[in-house]
């Protein structure tokens, strides 16, 4: 019980953080915009206006939950490994050379696609892994340079050998129709993207509480040096996170590209990996909470869209809600009194008490 | 073939590499200011990309171009202390709250910039004076040092001297070793009374400022305008050379150098018809080798010493 | 009283997780005095001091310097009134020169710059007047731990201390350092410093203090002058029994030899040697206690037995498999356990629950599991077992173990170490700093396993638990084994500390002839 108040600390935490990022937005709103009333009320109901806008909010969700997926698992080994971002991308590219590359049937060729997308996307988050391992090389920087060189190398594979002379831009050939994936909700764009999206919670979930591995992910990411004492080839599960982490990201890069998009058209990294950071934060780094924490960003994406196309706010503010949620809730300060004084209630209730509690 | 290496060491690409390492260098520069201090730097990037808006903004509204880089300096030394005021008293994650500050620059840029010029992409509309370039004297005239040191930005030679300047600092100041203090250990510094907020607060307001020159050089000095996400991780190339050259001002400036002749390259070979994007990859590739290298070179020394 | 120089009154201190650390503590000093603050490790002897050198606030109390009350909130006001502290963790900037972290806070200038040439001769000349014999341009990194406990006492005097706090500044000084240590402090006294020693080792207080506060629990318990009373006097006031703990042990019965350790040597990755030419033998049914000062190599010992250290030469052999090249894992697999000195960094993970530290070493194990996913529920049935089978104070099993008592925390180590059924278990310091109910549980934890027939290493710094627990005694020095013997009846606590203090050493051929008669 005493460990629920705890979490619900963090719960109290979260809800401070996003509460004062929209306080933020609405207090920005309402000195710049002229139609302040309006563009506020677009921002939080809009979305909830028609079916085709709940659906932008489906669609939204769902790259930002492989990458909120992906910087959990590889932050869970308590790597600062950013490269999710190149490994979406590259995932995609991946994903585009399997779509183009080969004439399967219709079925497997999209599965032999993104089993391309996922092991790109794994070769990708697993070099800043490597050269931590093995070179103790800060896997912060070599991630994000990695970052750019992922960027360069996907446009030339697309430019190189995918480029459709007759479009003017990094643009592929058209995917054939197969490839796509199927829309299973009329009047939206809501596709089957979404329920591998979900699976994939479900398999991070097991894979991170029900298996030995995950455990041992979570225990090599709290204290290293306890692991190795107690056993574990913590080398070997880092590395063992980070390709399952890469994996997630490139896999998310192919589900959107197929689900969104008839050829490859990013002419620079697309950004999901970031906002991968912001849903793994708020999630708490728990599979379970990302598809509510990504939710919550598609929500305020498409809100933010639908205030920026009827009135005078551009869509980027959204990016200070980000930043600011991002910031307060890994703010410890915050509450931290509260949290104290439930700990120190729990440790005299014990000392005072003084018994085993079977249950 | 005798083409190709003629058009690679020029003087021509000897002046590139130099005007291209300034903005790496401020970033740099701003990193070990950070590192010193104990502070982490993945915010520069950042910082880099809202003074680069505050400097043209400055810059057209006083039509006065120092005066634009003076406001990029004021707004950099502004967010590093705020990055300061959220990690130091907030407590929150530093590489969190770094990307955050990102993020956030990412997003306020264009905010403004749609503000003030009506566009999202760049202040191309505006009419922002730059910084001048400055031809030395003397120097200008010598054959081939002329063509390649002469000329360049205000701000290039700017960084130049802040590199000697900040070696003194560091190392010949009570403020400097009190920030090294502070940054390596930080109980230590306490236990003798020093104020190490105040120091820390101090490395923050120079490297802010450092990232603000940086910055401003972007948008008054490598173009004339703002667009968006222009730094495009110099920053982050900043943190990479800081780490390559051991954090010393003199390591900081040749690992500087290091990328700009690689970016420098870059430019130079996309006009043998070679194919851009992978001669783009370079720097970011050489910066991954050579971290790796170094870092590995310390792990084999700490075993065998 | 006139004579008083400070007086800390009815202080109490609560730490943030909820440690009582300090509780109506009251310590008074006299001018020109060397006084020694004393209690067994958690007692509470540096948090107060701590509280004197405003590092840390109080909860409550007051505290009178040369009369007036102080009210410490930082270090520097403490500096500035004349109190210094030699911090047990040295307070330096390893990458700095001698003399930069000497003047740090306070540099002479020429201008805007320091003024090297006079920051320098102010060091040298501080440290020729009180002769302290350091190099001013050394880099901090690169000398010795008695040379920078040295430059922690240049610091202090160079900013005018009239009080000088040691913090346990013997715990990592050679015998010949301490010695220096010793002559350096009563210089100091005699030149009208007045010196707060903390330690816990009855022995060196006794040298050269005048009088002695004893804290125990967190409590004073009183204050003792030195001269008229004995070390059993002052030994039953710090831990507060009158008889120390007696354990009941059946005679052992030694079976085959389980770990054989033939000349094993290890330099450390700054390339001192740490070990030379240790050898011995545990067998099955034996303790075999290690003693020594820490820092003599015991440490060491454990660590190389089980597969942390890499620059290893020598044998190590369990029942004739040898354990270097050997993974952690391949080692615990053979069934050697370990309890880690740092139990806090190493023996568990203090932010996951106590069933997530109670199967780090067993996760793989198939009865854990059920078709591949682990069965939670069944794993935490286990843990509930353990923490009733080592009656670990908690809520339940899903506690955080950052709740935990130190005592209890140590009990989850435990309990994880037993469970694996070891062969071999290797102790180091089961015991410190914990209450006496988990210490006393704990070595009958340790007995039990022997009567199994098991074999124990117990390294201890704890002469008492080494002389109660054990049936054969090693002592270290100096990283060489200084004594050994067969069957530790057959020597005392004294005899011990001559040993351990490399004032006595055996002869190889006594001990190899030992090794040899088995």
């Amino acid at each position: 019980m005493k460990k629920n108040k705890l979490a619900l600390v963090e719960i109290l935490r979260t809800i401070v953080a996003i509460t004062t990022s929209i306080l933020i937005v609405f207090s920005i709103i309402l000195l710049v915009s002229d139609q302040p009333l309006s563009a506020i009320s677009d921002f939080l109901f809009g979305p909830l206006k028609s079916i085709r806008r709940i659906g932008n909010v489906i669609e939204a969700m769902v790259p930002i939950i492989f990458t909120g997926l992906s910087v959990t698992m590889l932050y869970r080994a308590g790597l600062f490994n950013l490269s999710m971002e190149g490994a979406f991308f590259i995932g995609s590219v991946a994903a585009t050379a399997g779509a183009l590359l080969f004439d399967l049937p219709p079925v497997i060729n999209i599965i032999v696609a993104m089993l391309f997308a996922a092991l790109a996307g794994g070769l990708v988050t697993s070099i800043p892994a490597m050269l931590k391992v093995k070179c103790n090389a800060n896997e912060l920087v070599t991630s994000l340079m990695l970052n750019y060189v992922c960027l360069y190398i996907g446009l030339f594979i697309i430019t190189t050998y995918f480029y459709d002379p007759s479009m003017n831009a990094n643009y592929s050939y058209l995917f054939p129709e197969s490839m796509l994936l199927k829309k299973i909700i009329p009047g939206t764009r809501i596709n089957t993207g979404i329920i591998v999206a979900m699976v994939m919670v479900i398999l991070s979930w097991l894979l991170l509480n029900k298996t030995s591995f995950g455990y041992k992910v979570t225990l090599v990411g709290k204290n290293k040096t306890m692991a190795r004492y107690s056993g574990l080839n913590t080398g070997m599960v880092i590395l063992g996170s980070q390709l399952i982490g890469g994996m997630i990201a490139g896999l998310g890069g192919a589900i959107e590209l197929f689900g969104m998009y008839k050829r490859f058209q990013y002419s620079g990294l697309p950004g999901y990996g970031w906002d991968g950071v912001l849903i793994a934060i708020v999630a708490r780094y728990k599979a379970e909470y990302v598809p509510l924490s990504a939710l919550f960003l598609a929500y305020l994406r498409t809100g933010a869209d639908i205030m920026s196309r009827s009135t005078d706010i551009p869509f980027e503010i959204i990016k200070i809600i980000q930043a600011v949620v991002i910031v307060l809730i890994s703010a410890q300060a915050i509450l931290k009194g509260y949290r104290q004084r439930l700990i120190i209630k729990e440790a005299k209730e014990l000392d005072a008490t003084g018994v085993l509690e079977d249950e | 073939m005798n083409n190709v290496l003629d058009l690679i060491f020029s003087t021509d690409f000897l002046f590139t590499t130099i005007r291209v390492m300034t903005p790496i260098l401020f970033a740099a520069l701003a990193c070990m200011i950070f590192t010193k201090g104990g502070i982490d730097s993945i915010g520069t990037e950042g910082i880099m990309l809202m003074c680069s808006l505050a400097g043209v903004l400055g810059s057209h509204y006083t039509q006065n171009p120092f005066l634009g880089m003076l406001t990029a300096v004021i707004v950099g030394s502004l967010l590093a202390c705020l990055f300061g005021y959220v990690t130091l008293s907030l407590k929150s994650e530093p590489v969190l709250a770094g990307i955050a500050l990102n993020t956030l620059a990412s997003g306020l840029t264009i905010f403004i910039i749609y503000y003030v010029t009506g566009e999202k992409g760049s202040t191309q509309s505006l009419m922002s004076p730059t910084l001048p370039n400055i031809h030395i004297p003397l120097l200008k005239d010598m054959p081939i040092l002329g063509s390649i040191l002469s000329g360049h930005n205000f701000i290039t030679y700017l960084g130049l001297l802040l590199t000697v300047v900040l070696a003194l600092f560091i190392y010949k100041t009570p403020t400097g070793l009190r920030i090294r203090s502070v940054g390596e250990n930080p109980d230590a510094a306490k236990s003798i009374g020093i104020k190490v907020y105040k120091y820390k607060y101090i490395a923050l307001i120079i490297a802010g400022a450092l990232a603000g020159l940086g910055g401003s050089f972007m948008s008054m000095g490598y173009v004339s305008f703002f667009s968006k996400e222009m730094v495009a991780g110099r920053g982050f190339i900043g943190m990479a050379a800081e780490s390559m050259g051991r954090g010393t001002p003199i390591g900081v400036l040749l690992s500087s150098l290091l990328f700009g002749a690689a970016d420098s390259l870059a430019i130079r070979l996309q006009m043998l018809n070679l194919p851009v994007q992978l001669i783009q990859t370079i720097p970011y590739v050489v910066t991954i080798i050579a971290i790796a290298i170094y870092s590995y070179s310390r792990t084999e020394k700490k075993i065998s010493k | 009283m006139s004579n008083e120089i400070l007086k800390m009154k009815n202080i109490t201190k609560i730490y943030s997780n909820g440690v009582i650390a300090n509780k109506d503590v009251t310590l008074s000093v006299n001018k020109g005095e060397i006084h020694a603050l004393m209690g067994e490790n958690g007692a509470g002897k540096s948090t107060l001091m701590k509280i004197l050198f405003g590092i840390e606030g109080k909860n409550s109390g007051d505290i009178y310097f040369e009369g007036k009350r102080i009210e410490a909130v930082n270090p520097s006001d403490m500096i500035n009134i004349g109190i210094g502290m030699v911090h047990q963790h040295f307070m330096l900037v390893d990458s700095l020169k001698v003399y930069e972290n000497v003047i740090l806070g306070m540099e002479p200038r020429k201008g805007v710059f320091t003024d090297t040439q006079s920051a320098i001769k102010l060091v040298a000349d501080t440290a020729k007047k009180y002769n302290l014999n350091v190099d001013p341009m050394a880099k901090v990194s690169d000398i010795s731990v008695g040379l920078k406990q040295k430059v922690e006492i240049l610091k202090v005097l160079i900013r005018g201390a009239k009080l000088l706090i040691l913090d346990e500044p013997t715990a990592v000084l050679t015998p010949q350092e301490t010695e220096e240590l010793f002559e350096q402090l009563i210089l100091l006294k005699d030149n009208g410093h007045t010196i707060i020693f903390i330690s816990h080792k009855i022995r060196e207080v006794r040298q050269i203090c005048d009088r002695i506060t004893v804290l125990r629990g967190g409590r004073s318990i009183g204050v003792i002058p030195v001269e008229n009373s004995t070390e059993e006097e002052i030994s039953r006031f710090m831990v507060g029994r009158d008889v120390v703990l007696d354990v009941d042990k059946k005679p052992a019965s030694f079976g085959e030899v389980l770990l054989r350790v033939e000349n094993l040597n290890y330099k450390n990755k700054y390339g001192k040697q740490l070990l030379k030419d240790v050898s011995f033998n545990v067998r099955k049914g034996q303790i075999l206690g290690i003693a020594g000062v820490e820092g003599n190599g015991q440490n060491e010992i454990a660590e190389s037995i089980f597969g942390f250290n890499n620059n290893i030469n020598g044998k190590i052999t369990f029942r004739d498999i040898s354990l270097l090249d050997k993974s952690i894992r391949d080692i615990r697999n053979l069934g050697i356990s370990y309890i880690p000195e740092d139990r806090m960094t190493i023996g568990v993970t203090k932010d996951v629950s106590i069933w997530e530290n109670l199967v780090s070493d067993s996760i793989d194990n198939k009865s854990l599991k059920n078709k591949g996913l682990l069965n939670i529920k069944k794993i935490k049935g286990y843990a509930r077992e353990l923490i009733r089978e080592f009656k670990i104070l908690c809520r339940n099993e899903d506690q955080q173990v950052a709740m935990l008592s130190g005592g209890n925390t140590q009990k989850v180590v435990v309990a994880r170490e037993f469970s694996s059924d070891p062969n071999l278990l290797i102790a180091n310091q089961p015991t410190r700093g914990i209450d006496v109910g988990a210490n006393e549980f704990i070595w009958k934890k340790i007995i039990d396993l022997r009567d199994k027939g098991r074999g124990i290493i117990l390294i201890s710094a704890d002469l008492n638990e080494i002389m109660e627990l054990s049936d054969s005694i090693l002592v270290m020095a100096d990283g060489e084994v200084a004594a050994f013997f067969e069957d530790g009846k057959n020597t005392t606590e004294y005899e011990l500390g001559l040993y351990m203090l490399g004032i006595k050493r055996q002869s190889l051929e006594e001990r190899v002839g030992k090794f040899e008669k088995e």
